[in-house]
């Protein structure tokens, strides 16, 4: 009895829970910018049902001179939910990896001595979080007028690995088993897609505007991939990537459409 | 006329000075040589070193030392700048919840002793790095099926491991070493069986006279060995990997196990941790540079090398 596997990667065009007609496809975006009044700059950020607003204040000079940094500004990450304490302890990692991204993205050579302070509040929860929280984050960037020296778009993977045998006789009569492993790939997931297996693994890979193909951060739950089916999600980020700073720049332009017929009409 | 023992030593001691006063140089100039501080190949992991059953009255106990490889430039260093972590965990019998009524629970701590490698400064360096410890021990030891085989009966009793993480010496990479400490205590924790070592009495459960939970005693029987050496547990471990690219061909570098002393210098940190039975992968990084596909291949190839490195430290010695 032999057996061999192979591996193929799908994306099929059944109708997900929430509608979506295929599994490649987002969900609606909304984003409204400078929603707070105090902070430097804000935003709104709506994916579906998953709603985050984020604030940001500064650059300006830290509260504690320990925080300092002589030849560098420092990102700081705020995140906050109101949730239990363990959910707390997730914030922790998700702030941290924010955090890392955010920083490489800032231009903190022209901010030394100074903090940007980035508030993020979650205020619905519908799965595909880490991204909204990145989106509202760099949303509010550019708000504020913070230099970036690329735009971090982040694209949620659902991974559901399925394994289907099949036997057949060969030549010489001998019973032959073939286990073909199907990975399936959906983008941007709920959270009861999320939830619905627990043999689901989420991957979160962040790129860059202008170069999809290549990885700037990934953060991974769940049981785990392969490394197929982790190339298949980067090849896959690459080609959602788009979308999301062609959003951004529809954003920006109708914040500043909206300001000037404001300003005009006094 | 100066003789040549002192010009060495001297040259030794101005090394050593430059290099605490400005390590960045030294650190980089090692990296375009394609050789690192301590004399170790981008490739090459630090002297590993488990030791299991360390804590007499814990349920399971190791001590991990990542050791630091001694090098001509700075014999004293072999000493002074290895990571050394020590895990134990302690059983609680309670009730599982109701929203999972056959899965046990698990309670990740991390602490220090603020002894050796823990300046002044200790409080304000570290603490940052311990937050973001704790949750993702907790997570990757969750996803790790363990709290399934924590269940006694369904919906009745369940196990509470509490796993207690003791940060003896910081010389870098506490990801790897914590995590492999878990790991290597959880290996070393024998579970009670229901009915052999609990006995249920008026609804609660008890320990059964004489019969203690801990790795310092002795198996009874065979079976008990296979108990506590359980091949159907599903281990993991991490493989972090700094990343530097080179200033003159641009070419990405991964730096396995970084140490204390190049931490601070490197891009960024992808870590890799992987399941040594389905060899499944979860990927974690955030950086300055940006990986193509052939880095994070790289990477999953240089983590499962070191998975099977440590299938064979893992198995205990008694």
């Amino acid at each position: 009895i032999n057996t061999t596997s192979t591996m193929t990667t799908r994306t099929t065009s059944s109708r997900r829970p929430d509608g979506r007609a295929s599994e490649g496809t987002l969900r609606p975006l909304a984003c409204e910018l400078s929603c707070l009044h105090r902070a430097d700059g804000s935003a709104l950020w709506k994916a579906g049902s998953t709603h985050v607003l984020a604030a940001v204040y500064g650059p300006i000079a830290p509260q504690n001179i320990n925080n300092e940094n002589t030849t560098q500004g420092v990102v700081s990450v705020v995140i906050k939910s109101g949730k239990t304490d363990n959910n707390q302890l997730r914030e922790y990692e998700m702030g941290e990896f924010l955090h890392n991204v955010l920083e490489s993205c800032v231009d903190v050579r022209r901010f030394p001595r100074c903090v940007i302070q980035v508030v993020l509040q979650i205020i619905q929860f519908d799965g595909s979080l880490l991204a909204c929280l990145l989106h509202s984050a760099v949303a509010a960037l550019m708000d504020a007028g913070v230099d970036l020296l690329y735009i971090p778009v982040a694209t949620t993977c659902l991974v559901a690995s399925t394994s289907a045998s099949a036997s057949r006789l060969d030549k010489d009569d001998h019973k032959k088993n073939t286990t073909t492993t199907t990975a399936s790939i959906r983008l941007d997931p709920t959270s009861a897609e999320e939830e619905e297996d627990k043999d689901t693994s989420i991957i979160v890979l962040v790129n860059e505007q202008n170069r999809p193909e290549r990885v700037l951060g990934t953060h991974s739950l769940g049981p785990g991939v392969s490394l197929d089916e982790l190339l298949a999600c980067v090849q896959v980020a690459s080609k959602a990537c788009p979308a999301i700073p062609a959003f951004f720049r529809l954003a920006l332009e109708q914040k500043i459409s909206r300001e000037c017929q404001t300003l005009w009409s006094r | 006329k100066i003789p040549a023992s002192s010009s060495s030593q001297s040259t030794t001691t101005s090394l050593s000075l430059i290099r605490s006063l400005d390590p960045k140089p030294f650190v980089e100039d090692c990296w375009q040589h394609s050789t690192r501080p301590d004399g170790r190949i981008f490739a090459q992991g630090r002297p590993t070193k488990v030791v299991f059953g360390m804590l007499k009255h814990s349920a399971g106990s190791a001590l991990v030392q990542l050791q630091h490889p001694s090098s001509p430039h700075r014999p004293e260093a072999a000493s002074s700048a290895s990571t050394k972590i020590l895990a134990a965990t302690t059983l609680q019998i309670g009730q599982p919840a109701p929203d999972q009524p056959d899965e046990g629970d698990i309670v990740v701590q991390v602490t220090g002793t603020g002894g050796k490698n823990m300046g002044s400064d200790f409080k304000s360096h570290q603490q940052p790095h311990w937050d973001v410890l704790q949750p993702w021990l907790q997570r990757i030891l969750e996803e790790g099926g363990i709290p399934s085989q924590l269940n006694l009966i369904t919906g009745k009793a369940c196990i509470r491991l509490v796993v207690t993480v003791l940060i003896i010496e910081d010389g870098g990479n506490l990801k790897d070493a914590s995590l492999l400490a878990c790991m290597a205590a959880w290996k070393d924790t024998k579970l009670p069986v229901v009915g052999k070592d609990l006995v249920e009495v008026q609804g609660k459960f008890w320990w059964k006279q004489g019969r203690s939970i801990t790795s310092q005693q002795p198996p009874e029987s065979e079976a008990d060995l296979v108990e506590t050496n359980s091949e159907s547990r599903d281990f993991r471990m991490s493989l972090s990997m700094g990343v530097w690219v080179h200033p003159t061909s641009r070419t990405t570098h991964l730096l396995v196990d970084p140490s204390a002393e190049e931490e601070p210098f490197l891009e960024g940190t992808l870590t890799v941790v992987i399941s040594m039975s389905t060899h499944q992968l979860q990927v974690d990084y955030a950086g300055k540079v940006a990986l193509t596909a052939t880095d994070l291949a790289l990477a999953a190839k240089l983590a499962k090398g070191r998975a099977e490195e440590l299938q064979t430290v893992l198995v205990p010695t008694r």
